[in-house]
């Protein structure tokens, strides 16, 4: 008799719960969306919580194996870390999962180092996926050598590559539908891979120490390409390069609307043929020249022409550097109007070269909303006053 | 009919699922591929005998919204801070009219639509408990204790679902033991109303241990206050007694986290291996752990053990 009690209590205390009695009109709203509806929401959880949909009601039990977008970010191994402990599970685990995952994978991103042998596996599964846009990112010694079957996944469109190690068999004839690629710490030669893919429209290759081997005439043949961002060091060295150079690839861009450049402490050299070129890029709506040294005369004429050339010019980012030590004299520049509307001029030291490009800018720009210029961190007191009090002189010409 | 006034717009007859026909500006509708395509592609919409007739999850309800969010965004000027700011209001719905709102934009098309609504689903599901889940949308929770124990990956929301895991594991340990020693009166509890005679029977055998090995029980609640004045675990996280993994795991060696995993592993694999794990692997030290839990959950139930 005791124990009817007891059951009693137990119903209680335990979360058992009968099915309970839903009125028609209350009924579940959620669970009569078409699939494809459920799929896209889920899409946009964290993966443990799309899982965790499965112990929702009876009919979501498996509404998660239609995931298409898996993220395995740092959130993820956190959690991951607080559940299962060891790391040396986390493969497993992934792969578990994608066992159990049922419709294509459009989107797979990886953060996090993990078994060399687990990742080629998940690639050779996803290829069979129609996965479309991958991301593997580590922070690990050894790049990752991609397997072969990944050049063979011809659907990629997006490619986020950290310390990868591209190396395409000899029968790879390119990414056709590839929109957008992203190389960090990247080593091998990299012109080959990117003139086979022609719809190219972002490229960045982030700065670092080890570099890629890419010639100048090899990205002018994207000539899709919308965004690009590179740094000088990425270039064949064999060549140097000059503010020619960089005219001509910004010629054979007509697409081009965002340039980052990195000159990494790099001085352009002179010369190339003094060809003007007659056309403007009307399409650059942002630049950005990332370790430019302002006190060299090749690299701050060529930060004049690119903004005189670009009437669309929308956004400046400039990040100084000052490695010359005796300013050369100051280029004549003639005066035009820019569209620029957003400067920012960072870690500048307020020599003469500086406040002369900065004087073009407030005197060229009506339509600037804003500008931000930064000294230089090391700059004493006494300097930056100094600096800053040459600026408040200078005329402007917009409000 | 009628003579045409330069300030006239042109509109589209829409029917809804209920048979309602109303008339809707035209650039407002075409904002709507599937309207779209219907006029262009079969020269629907011109007139009230020939409405477009809308698939059946638009209610009228529902296609007024979808209609205030194409009157917004097919203005062509408005700033991108504007379209936000707008989206952000419109998205202050509960959960049905949003469900609504999403199965209705998607079988009209409205891609943006179907994506900000979505977004707002998932943020109203994610971080939320199994329960508070259930809650807001009002899903009918008919699965089987059985069925939530069942391991699924690597998360089971509520911690007393995973205790019960264990518990459960460890029953079926007991009841083979039993079998083989003793008779076979355990086995025969009715299999269909398994889950809450599961836990029924649970507490009777719970009940014969404890008549028949009083002073054992005794150690072992001694043994659990010592632990617990002994593993003051820093680095928990416990919302409750019952993270057992988490919390003791810091201050216990590695013999355990070995068989913590292999749980785990378990867990992840599935009934059949959970079994053999359970009955091989598992050390005194663990064991221990298994019947402490075991006697904070009875505890709990202010049951059977203190009898």
């Amino acid at each position: 008799m005791i124990n009817i009690f007891l059951l009693l209590r137990v119903i209680m205390e335990v979360t058992y719960k009968a099915p309970k009695l839903i009125a028609p009109e209350e009924e579940d709203f959620i669970t009569t969306m078409p699939d494809d509806v459920v799929t896209n929401i889920l899409d946009r959880l964290p993966i443990q919580d799309a899982v965790g949909t499965s112990i929702l009601a009876r009919n979501w039990r498996f509404k998660w194996n239609m995931l298409s977008q898996l993220v395995f970010d740092d959130d993820f191994f956190h959690y991951l870390s607080y559940k299962a402990g060891d790391t040396n599970n986390y493969g497993c685990i992934i792969s578990r999962l994608l066992f159990h995952l049922n419709g294509a994978i459009t989107r797979f991103v990886l953060r996090r180092k993990l078994d060399d042998e687990n990742v080629s596996h998940w690639i050779l599964f996803l290829s069979r996926k129609g996965i479309k846009d991958l991301t593997l990112a580590h922070d690990g010694i050894t790049p990752f050598k991609l397997p072969t079957r990944f050049f063979s996944c011809l659907e990629f469109k997006h490619l986020k590559l950290y310390n990868c190690c591209l190396s395409p068999p000899p029968t790879f004839l390119g990414f056709p539908n590839l929109l957008s690629l992203q190389l960090f710490r990247e080593n091998s030669e990299l012109g080959e891979f990117i003139i086979r893919c022609p719809l190219l429209e972002i490229l960045i290759l982030y700065d670092s120490d080890k570099v890629g081997k890419v010639k100048l005439d090899e990205i002018a043949q994207l000539k899709n390409l919308k965004i690009l961002s590179f740094s000088l060091s990425h270039l064949n060295t064999t060549m140097t390069v000059s503010s020619y150079n960089i005219f001509e690839l910004l010629d054979s861009l007509p697409k081009l609307q965002v340039l980052h450049l990195n000159f990494k402490d790099y001085k352009l050299t002179k010369g190339g043929a003094k060809k003007r070129f007659p056309a403007a890029f009307p399409s650059l709506k942002a630049l950005k020249l990332y370790r430019i040294d302002l006190c060299n005369g090749e690299n701050l004429s060529c930060a004049f022409e690119l903004i005189k050339s670009c009437p669309n010019l929308q956004t400046l980012e400039i990040l100084a550097i000052q490695q010359e030590a005796d300013p050369i004299p100051i280029p004549e520049v003639e005066y035009n109007i820019t569209g620029l509307k957003s400067v920012e001029l960072i870690n500048l030291k307020g020599s003469e070269n500086e406040v002369h490009l900065i004087k073009y800018l407030f005197a060229c720009s009506p339509l600037l909303k804003m500008i931000v210029i930064r000294p230089r961190y090391s700059l004493a007191p006494g300097e930056q006053l100094m600096f800053a009090r040459k600026l408040l002189m200078l005329r402007r010409a917009s409000a | 009919m009628a003579m045409l006034k330069p300030e006239m717009k042109s509109f589209i007859w829409l029917e809804t699922s209920d048979g309602l026909i109303q008339q809707v500006e035209e650039e407002v509708a075409m904002f709507c591929p599937m309207i779209r395509r219907e006029v262009f592609h079969k020269s629907m919409g011109s007139s009230k005998n020939h409405a477009i007739k809308l698939p059946d999850r638009v209610t009228p309800a529902v296609l007024g919204l979808i209609l205030d969010y194409c009157r917004f965004h097919q203005v062509a000027g408005r700033s991108n801070k504007e379209r936000k700011t707008f989206d952000e209001k419109f998205m202050r719905l509960d959960a049905n009219k949003l469900c609504d709102l999403v199965s209705a934009a998607d079988s009209l098309q409205v891609r943006p639509l179907v994506d900000l609504t979505s977004c707002a689903i998932a943020r109203m599901i994610s971080g939320k408990t199994a329960e508070e889940i259930r809650e807001t949308f009002h899903i009918a929770d008919d699965l089987t204790e059985e069925e939530k124990l069942e391991p699924i990956k690597f998360k089971t929301d509520d911690s007393r679902v995973r205790l019960l895991n264990r518990l459960y594991a460890r029953k079926r340990k007991q009841l083979k033991a039993r079998e083989k020693s003793k008779n076979v009166e355990v086995e025969e509890e009715p299999v269909e109303d398994r889950s809450v005679d599961d836990l029924l029977s649970f507490i009777n055998s719970g009940d014969e241990d404890s008549k028949g090995v009083k002073p054992a029980k005794n150690k072992k609640r001694n043994r659990r206050r010592k632990h617990h004045r002994k593993d003051p675990s820093p680095n928990t996280e416990n919302k409750n007694n019952y993270k057992e993994t988490d919390s003791l795991s810091s201050s216990h060696n590695s013999e355990i986290e070995d068989a913590r995993n292999q749980i785990i592993c378990s867990e992840l694999l599935g009934y059949a291996s959970a079994e053999s794990d359970f009955d091989d692997g598992l050390d005194p030290a663990l064991r221990e752990q298994l019947d402490r839990e075991v006697e904070d959950f009875a505890q709990r139930l202010n049951s059977v053990w203190s009898k």
